[in-house]
């Protein structure tokens, strides 16, 4: 039973489709919405910051627009749900502005999938008592 | 006639001895027919003046033997002594004219003829002073039959015809003398005149062919002048178009590596990183039950890596992808950021407002910063950096600072510090790139973009504002 929402804002169809499909697989994450650029992300966020979802999958080079602008109007909103980063350009200063724009951890999109995985299985896990009893 | 000579004119000024020659020769018959107009005029005078002398004489014995008859008669009339004077002076001074009228005339023509006048004239003189003689012993008879015969009158009447012959003999030679000395005159002058004309001549054919030669150096010098000029201007025009062409092969070059690297990124990188999720999920699949096939597994997400990995460095080195993807300012910040930690330096980074609207402007400052900031680490020595981009007299300026130990660009050259490529950009650009150092004194690298319009806001990578994504650097 897929507890955990996510919100996945990625340009590429490719990656998106496989990473639905892993998340869904793997963590029992449900993938609620996906958008390839920052406007439609803070579109999407601003709808309603609270109950869209508990975690925004966000990637750092858009087709247009920057994930760093996604987490900052995340910031601004007072969106409550959880941001990571999941990027090819995972540099330490990459991380520490992602950090300090209130990014909880930033993925490296080679290395670090494994990793992203089991964030998610985990957050699911613990997570899934209140969202799936709220839910139902 | 100058048109005729004129061959043969260039011959001799072309050929500077037969000129020297020919001067020469020239003044040589001015200076000879002046002197022997001189020496014709000199001789021909000197002749004059010996038959003015003869004449002279023959006039001076007619004179003579005239005033002494004539004495003789006032003398025979009055009886008086004191009439008796021109007889006394002829008789003193007719020996004298008789002899300088033979010695002239001697083994000439008129021997004879003087001769015969100078007896007759002797012969007279004796004659007046015998009349005198008588007239004064009283023999009256005596001096009136001298007197009254013809004698004494055919002398006079032949030293008077023998002298009027002279004289007219004289006279004739002295105009012939005249006009001998004329003519040398005449000749000296013509020769003079024709000299004088000749010397225009030449002067004027010196003048004439100095005239060309200065036209034709004038009108050599106005030629290298224009050829300079055009090949300033070729200069000019070639080096415009390689530059052209040089700005043109950059922006070529950086808009494919550009789409390369966004392919490498967008296509590529996609792919592994969809074949890394598809090893993860059979990873987590099989992970229990087959150890052997979690290991390889393990080693091609290993292999994916490494491969993601080569992607990555391949396409921040096509295109800084923070520059793409994030725009200047955010991928200058985390550039320096960056080499602060790597390196150690204190770093500083001076953003305005004003930001290059152009793509190859924001690349060629990026990569300046970059190439500069690589020198820094490997020459410089330093402690600290500056980096400030900005506008000044409207131009876009970046300058990079340090305070290392400097160096002399003079002895070292822009090249050396890899610099080069960068000024060839910049100036392809529009810009300038000046590096200025010494020892001791830190080094400061200066770029000058011009401002360009803004362009219309397409997809643009880098939407962000600039200011919105400041404030996690300043923290």
């Amino acid at each position: 039973m897929p507890a955990l929402k996510a919100f996945i804002v990625e340009d590429s169809p490719v990656i998106l489709e496989n990473l639905v499909a892993t998340l869904e697989e793997l963590a029992q994450v449900e993938v609620v919405g996906s958008v390839a650029d920052e406007a439609g992300a803070v579109r999407w966020m601003s709808r309603d910051p609270d109950a869209n979802a508990d975690l925004f999958i966000v990637d750092v080079f858009l087709r247009s627009g920057t994930g760093l602008g996604v987490l900052q109007a995340a910031q601004q909103l007072g969106v409550r749900a959880r941001r990571v980063v999941l990027t090819n350009y995972a540099t330490e200063e990459m991380r520490r502005r992602c950090a300090s724009l209130g990014a909880e951890r930033v993925f490296d999109k080679s290395r670090e999938l494994d990793d992203l995985i089991t964030y998610c299985a985990e957050l699911a896990e613990h997570a899934t008592p209140r969202p799936a009893a709220a839910a139902n | 006639m100058l048109r005729h000579l004129n061959p043969w004119l260039e011959g001799a000024s072309r050929n500077r001895g037969l000129a020297i020659g020919f001067a020469a020769l020239a003044a040589a018959a001015v200076m000879g027919v002046s002197e022997a107009a001189f020496w014709g005029a000199d001789e021909a005078l000197t002749k004059s003046q010996a038959r003015h002398e003869a004449r002279n004489d023959g006039l001076r014995l007619r004179e003579l033997l005239t005033d002494a008859e004539t004495a003789q008669r006032g003398y025979l009339l009055t009886g008086r002594d004191d009439y008796l004077a021109p007889l006394q002076l002829a008789t003193r001074e007719l020996p004298d004219v008789l002899s300088r009228l033979r010695g002239q005339y001697a083994s000439s023509e008129w021997e004879v003829l003087v001769n015969d006048a100078s007896t007759r004239a002797n012969e007279k003189l004796s004659e007046l002073q015998l009349v005198v003689k008588l007239y004064r012993e009283g023999s009256v008879t005596a001096w009136r039959g001298l007197v009254e015969s013809d004698i004494g009158r055919e002398k006079m009447q032949a030293v008077r015809d023998a002298v009027a012959q002279l004289d007219r003999h004289e006279l004739a030679l002295i105009a012939r003398e005249r006009d001998a000395v004329f003519r040398s005159l005449t000749y000296g002058r013509i020769g003079v005149h024709g000299l004088t004309l000749l010397s225009l001549f030449g002067l004027a054919i010196f003048l004439r062919r100095n005239e060309a030669l200065l036209a034709a150096r004038r009108e050599h010098a106005a030629e290298l002048a224009s050829e300079r000029d055009r090949l300033d201007r070729e200069v000019a025009r070639r080096t415009a178009e390689l530059t052209e062409l040089a700005r043109h092969l950059q922006t070529v070059r950086e808009d494919e590596r550009a789409r390369l690297a966004r392919e490498l990124h967008d296509e590529l990188g996609a792919l592994l990183t969809a074949a890394k999720l598809d090893v993860a999920r059979i990873r987590r699949m099989t992970r229990t039950g087959a150890p052997e096939i979690d290991e390889r597994l393990k080693h091609m997400s290993e292999l994916l890596d490494q491969g993601i990995a080569l992607k990555r460095r391949i396409i921040e080195d096509l295109r800084p992808s923070a520059l793409s993807n994030l725009g200047l300012v955010p991928a200058l910040e985390i550039l320096t950021t960056e080499f602060a930690q790597r390196s150690g330096l204190q770093l500083s980074l001076e953003l305005t407002d004003t930001m290059p609207t152009d793509d190859a402007d924001r690349l060629a400052l990026y990569r300046l910063v970059q190439e500069a900031l690589t020198n820094v680490m490997r020459h410089a020595k330093a402690k600290q950096v500056r980096i400030s981009l900005g506008e000044a007299d409207g131009l876009l300026q970046l300058s990079i600072r340090d305070d290392g130990q400097g160096f002399n660009p003079e002895a070292v050259g822009s090249g050396h510090h890899g610099l080069l490529g960068m000024r060839y950009r910049i100036e392809s650009l529009g810009g300038s790139l000046q590096l200025l150092s010494a020892p001791g004194r830190g080094t400061l690298v200066l770029a000058r973009l011009p401002r360009r319009p803004e362009p219309d806001p397409v997809d643009e990578p880098a939407v962000t504002a600039p200011g919105e994504l400041a404030h996690p650097a300043a923290s």
